[in-house]
């Protein structure tokens, strides 16, 4: 038979039965549309948390102590990285591509203002890089400068949390706060801006690193230090002129693992991208299980269409249709049913996920944006009609088996 | 040259343990371009000799052989394509597929035939006209009379040009009058097209628009003999 024919007699059969067919391929529409949402949602995510991270810029490269990239406590205690090093990464020679370098010490220590107590996070950095870097402006006040830095000045810059905390809604710059009994300046408030780059602005405290180092920590050891290379594409060579320079300052032999880490934003994103995959998989196995009920479902119906159709089976057969022309027949039915389901799955899935992200971006993700799933929809039709064969293919067995004459009989 | 050779058919049903010979011994043979009657009670075993004759069932013992080739021989491909290409069939019970058109039931066996899809269309209209049913093509079959989808139904047995064609009871469920049309077209076919035509009854008054008549009892042939004094449907129409 003619694939035309068998496709337009698939379709009539079931035009025929339009609700039960609706119903039958429910189970497949909501697995789909899941697929569809977790698939939309999982890009849409991995898409802002890249946005933030490469907020950065891909020019940037990130050293940070320790050998571990994934051990943070290492990081956070490990004392590899000091002054000396920022000296030796700064001469041209070492680091020919390298324009800017900005150590970071990040230590807690609560912030006092007239009995009052904040326990943000403090920063040590200079004060131009952290603002460019985070896009953050300030709603009061000025930024320090590299005068300030070479001169362990006294001041701060606060995140806007703390200074409504602290100072109310009176002003803050100009006044004076205690830190570990030190007196430091305000000289500056960040506007609102919540979380960038894994910090919370509105409740960090930035100060000159040397300030940090002699008045807070009492050391010279950074906690990280962000490098910026002239251009992205040079970055990788950054980061090996980084790693050259600091196992030559740190003096290690040849079978010494570095002491120290580098991280491009190239494998951030990497990194990123590889846990929001793992995630989106695992959670799209979890929906795929309901294809595989969506499925049962279609063989079910499937056989009950069989057995209710002997009589046109066995008269089909009469006529001379050969069991691969029923068997085509009924997989097609099958398949036409899933890939519809799929089909109308996508449409669905694709209309909730583009409100969840219309929500989403509304309310607690500002910058979410919403992503259709081009791969998903393609695998989601895909499947779908990998269904319908794998489950027509009993029922439509069945219905090829039949013996003509006892079909015919068949009341 | 004989369309089909019979002989000592048997054909035995087993079912719920319990064997039922329905079949016990059948010889015959039928030439191409007769038309032949098979008469007997219910449960003599005519309906189960034409599903065998038809290849709609197989038999138990005996040999039986269509157009000289053994039943047997034949694959299941091949089955399905004596039965689309050399057979039609015209069920007491009509057999057509209610929603879809008169022109659609027909085509049917022509979607089987592997014929070339540009001739179809032709030949439906062509069989459909032989039934006189032109004006009714696009009809849904079920809206139709019973003896309007008999006549769909012989169309349908017709349109692959077959070398015979079946008829079980074929006016087992139609008024006298629908009846006698659908003899007469019968006859027609064999009288001016020469078909080879193989028409099942209870009813001695149908049997005999047959030129020949084999009464079967119990599963055996009882008698087998020319019939001299065939009725003419078009007379009978006038009474």
């Amino acid at each position: 038979m003619p694939f035309k024919h068998v496709l337009l007699t698939a379709l009539q059969a079931l035009e025929s039965h339009k609700s039960r067919s609706a119903l039958t391929i429910l189970g497949i529409v909501i697995g789909v549309a899941a697929i569809i949402m977790v698939m939309s949602l999982g890009k849409g995510a991995e898409a802002m948390i890249l946005g933030e991270v490469s907020g950065l810029g891909p020019e940037t490269v990130i050293l940070r102590p320790g050998n571990s990239l994934t051990d943070f406590t290492q990081t956070l205690y490990s004392q590899t990285i000091t002054k000396k090093d920022i000296e030796a990464l700064k001469r041209k020679q070492n680091v020919p591509n390298l324009v800017e370098i900005a150590p970071l010490v990040i230590t807690y220590e609560s912030v006092e203002y007239q009995g009052d107590l904040y326990r943000p996070s403090i920063m040590g950095a200079p004060a131009e890089f952290i603002a460019n870097l985070f896009d953050i402006g300030l709603s009061e006040g000025h930024l320090y400068t590299d005068d300030d830095i070479d001169q362990e000045a006294r001041v701060a810059i606060i995140g806007s949390e703390i200074k409504n905390d602290l100072f109310g809604s009176s002003r803050a710059v100009g006044k004076q706060v205690k830190i570990k009994d030190k007196k430091f300046k305000v000289i500056g408030v960040f506007e609102d801006k919540g979380n960038v780059g894994g910090f919370n602005i509105d409740t960090l405290v930035l100060i000159p690193q040397t300030s940090v180092q002699t008045y807070i920590t009492g050391t010279d050891y950074f906690a990280e230090v962000m490098i910026r290379a002239d251009s992205p594409e040079n970055a990788e060579k950054l980061a090996y002129d980084v790693e050259v320079t600091l196992r030559d300052v740190h003096d290690l032999s040849f079978h010494e693992e570095n002491d120290f880490n580098i991280t491009t934003q190239e494998e951030t994103i990497e990194m990123i991208q590889t846990i929001v995959t793992i995630f989106t998989s695992f959670l799209i196995t979890v929906v795929a299980i309901s294809l595989v009920v969506g499925g049962v479902g279609i063989m079910n119906i499937m056989l009950v269409s069989v057995s209710e159709r002997t009589k046109e089976i066995g008269l089909r057969k009469a006529l001379g249709a050969t069991r691969q022309d029923i068997l085509n027949q009924f997989l097609s039915e099958a398949i036409i049913l899933t890939s519809l389901g799929g089909v109308i799955g996508i449409i669905i899935g694709a209309s909730f996920s583009f409100l969840a992200a219309l929500i989403l971006s509304q309310t607690v993700a500002e910058g979410w944006e919403y992503i259709f799933p081009v791969g998903g929809s393609l695998l989601g039709v895909g499947v779908s009609a990998g269904v319908g064969l794998l489950f027509g293919i009993y029922p439509a067995n069945q219905a090829a088996k039949k013996s003509p004459i006892e079909a015919l009989r068949y009341e | 040259m004989n369309l089909f050779e019979v002989s000592n058919l048997e054909k035995t049903f087993t079912g719920g343990g319990v064997e039922t010979k329905v079949l016990r011994g059948i010889d015959f043979s039928i030439e191409e371009g007769e038309f032949v009657s098979i008469m007997g009670p219910s449960g003599s075993g005519k309906s189960t000799l034409l599903n065998i004759l038809g290849f709609l069932l197989d038999h138990s013992s005996g040999e039986y052989k269509f157009n000289g080739r053994r039943y047997e021989d034949h694959t299941e491909d091949e089955i399905a394509q004596v039965r689309n290409r050399e057979m039609g069939f015209v069920f007491q019970t009509f057999n057509l597929l209610p929603r879809l058109s008169v022109f659609e039931n027909v085509q049917l066996p022509l979607m089987y035939s592997g014929r070339p899809e540009s001739e179809w269309k032709d030949r439906v209209d062509e069989v459909v006209e032989m039934v006189g049913l032109t004006h009714r093509s696009d009809f849904d079959t079920y809206k139709l009379s019973g003896g309007e989808k008999q006549r769909v139904a012989i169309a349908r047995a017709l349109v692959n040009g077959p070398n015979v064609i079946f008829a079980d009871e074929p006016t087992g469920n139609l008024d006298t009058k629908s009846g006698q049309v659908v003899m007469q077209t019968l006859q027609e076919l064999h009288d001016k097209f020469g078909h080879t035509i193989l028409l099942i009854t209870h009813e001695t008054f149908t049997a005999e628009h047959a030129d020949r008549m084999i009464y079967i009892v119990d599963g055996k042939v009882e008698s087998d003999k020319k019939n001299l004094n065939r009725r003419d449907a078009k007379l009978d129409f006038r009474k």
